[in-house]
């Protein structure tokens, strides 16, 4: 039996190894995560050596190997060229990769969660903005996770499964988010339960937006948002709607996203 | 070379039959079950060279049974030279380049430009500017690039130093001469942002190497070489 083998992916980790040769980590819709030696990538002549840079997809014929597989041949399909044009976009494109490697799985098929990924990046890349970049990273963080079964609930109250809407017309309406429950929970209906651990509290604008999520694309909050909402908008609720869905995905994966850290560093210079 | 004496250490065969095998050295002799090959500080010496980048067991014992074929004024030297240049070898307080004086030879050099800074991610960067003698200003070495996958942040590189550095009014360019990686190519930007309110920022070209084919480049190397086309 042939133990090469080819496939589509996009490199999401890469690293020098031995003299001249990088470690990559691959993720591919039908393998999952694949690690793999790139031989000679690091001599400045290899056709490998542009082909192994994080973000950049390729078809590629490996060759199996016992613990760790080899690229015999890469060749180039996209490499997001757009991510590279500024710091924030940077910061979050690996913030999506730090997501991938918490959520890949090695051999076995991810489709799903490859497209929403690729689409992400893209949409990082072509459509992302100072004013909606934290949004575009709020609906890739659920999208991606509801891909592998872990997406927060945020229509059905956590504990009665009641639907829950956001209420604009009390200024003090606030719904509770329990990441340890999964979702919101109707506070009226946590009192019996007694104290819900880490419980955060949401206004009805980050519930609204938070349950635009499941959308495909991003909604525009002043298209869907009630006439009595509109003037409330601020470019912040995004940022506290992708903080929330990051404390979420934090727990459930039990990592924490560095590229994060620097995005909010950035953003706030930009902004 | 004197004659040696018949118990000298020197005077005892190189490969001895003592049963003795350093847990990280590994041959496959050890696997037929016929004892080990290496006296035992032959073996520690052969270890430790396997702990040196790039040195797999091979290289190690060509290395290791080249030094005991030295004369010992000769190995003593190589001893004194690690040691050192470990104890005295540290970084320049201004660039932070390694330098065994508090500031180094290129930081002092009077006729350098001090107007233009290099910004180089490490020590080799520096050596491989100037091998190429087209540079002549100073030099700034970040101590690595911005990783956050790998945990390594802004703050943990020399950036607060530079700063300063960059503040001063005769600072006319900084030139950032990072590899064009992710993670260079994120601290080049994070850099430029930084730094362009107080002076002009530059970034050296990137693409297609000196002698490279066309033909066999890769996508990405000449989609960069695209983007950086100049005007003739």
């Amino acid at each position: 039996m042939s133990r090469t083998y080819q496939t589509l992916g996009i490199v999401v980790k890469g690293m020098a190894f031995g003299e001249s040769d990088r470690l990559v980590t691959i993720f591919s819709p039908e393998y999952g995560l694949i690690r793999a030696i790139a031989p000679g990538a690091r001599k400045p002549k290899s056709s490998l050596r542009g082909r192994t840079e994080l973000f950049v997809v390729n078809q590629f014929l490996l060759f199996a190997g016992k613990s760790l597989d080899r690229i015999n041949q890469a060749e180039t399909q996209y490499s997001y060229p757009g991510l590279g044009q500024n710091v924030c976009n940077l910061a979050a494109g690996q913030y999506l990769i730090e997501l991938i490697l918490a959520l890949g799985t090695e051999a076995s098929a991810q489709t799903s969660l490859y497209e929403l990924f690729t689409e992400h990046l893209r949409r990082l890349e072509t459509e992302a903005t100072v004013e909606n970049i934290y949004g575009h990273l709020a609906q890739a963080l659920f999208h991606c996770l509801g891909a592998e079964g872990i997406a927060p609930q945020f229509h059905h109250c956590a504990i009665t499964a009641q639907t829950i809407s956001p209420n604009f017309y009390d200024r003090q309406w606030r719904v509770g988010f329990s990441p340890e429950l999964g979702g919101i929970v109707d506070l009226r209906s946590s009192r019996d339960m007694g104290p819900i651990p880490q419980m955060r509290r949401l206004t009805a604008m980050e519930l609204s937006l938070l349950q635009q999520l499941n959308q495909p694309a991003l909604p525009d909050p002043q298209q869907y948002l009630p006439v009595i909402a509109r003037k409330n908008f601020r470019l912040w609720d995004w940022v506290k709607a992708e903080n929330l869905m990051r404390y979420y995905a934090q727990r459930q994966l039990g990592k924490s996203f560095r590229a994060a850290v620097l995005l909010d560093s950035m953003w706030e210079v930009d902004f | 070379m004197g004659k040696v004496a018949v118990n000298s250490p020197a005077h005892r065969p190189l490969v001895s039959t003592a049963v003795y095998l350093a847990p990280s050295v590994k041959f496959p002799l050890q696997k037929r079950g016929l004892g080990t090959i290496y006296t035992p500080p032959l073996a520690r010496l052969i270890e430790q060279l396997q702990r040196l980048p790039s040195v797999g067991p091979k290289t190690a014992q060509r290395l290791a049974l080249h030094l005991l074929k030295r004369p010992d004024a000769e190995v003593e030297n190589l001893a004194q030279a690690l040691l050192d240049a470990k104890k005295r070898v540290g970084q320049c307080q201004v660039c932070f380049h390694l330098s065994a004086e508090p500031v180094c030879d290129i930081c002092r050099h009077p006729q350098r430009d001090n107007s233009v800074i290099c910004v180089v991610s490490d020590p080799r960067d520096v050596i491989a500017l100037e091998k190429t003698r087209e540079f002549r200003g100073k030099y700034h070495v970040l101590g690595g690039v911005i990783s956050p996958m790998d945990g390594i942040g802004p703050e943990q590189l020399t950036i607060q130093p530079l700063l300063h550095r960059v503040s001063q009014p005769e600072i006319k360019e900084v030139i950032l001469a990072i590899s064009p990686s992710v993670e260079g190519e994120t601290t080049t930007l994070y850099l430029g942002k930084l730094l362009q309110p107080f002076t002009k920022v530059t970034r050296i070209a990137f693409g297609l190497p000196m002698g490279g084919d066309l033909e066999y480049a890769d996508e990405v190397t000449l989609a960069r070489a695209l983007e950086g086309r100049r005007e003739l």
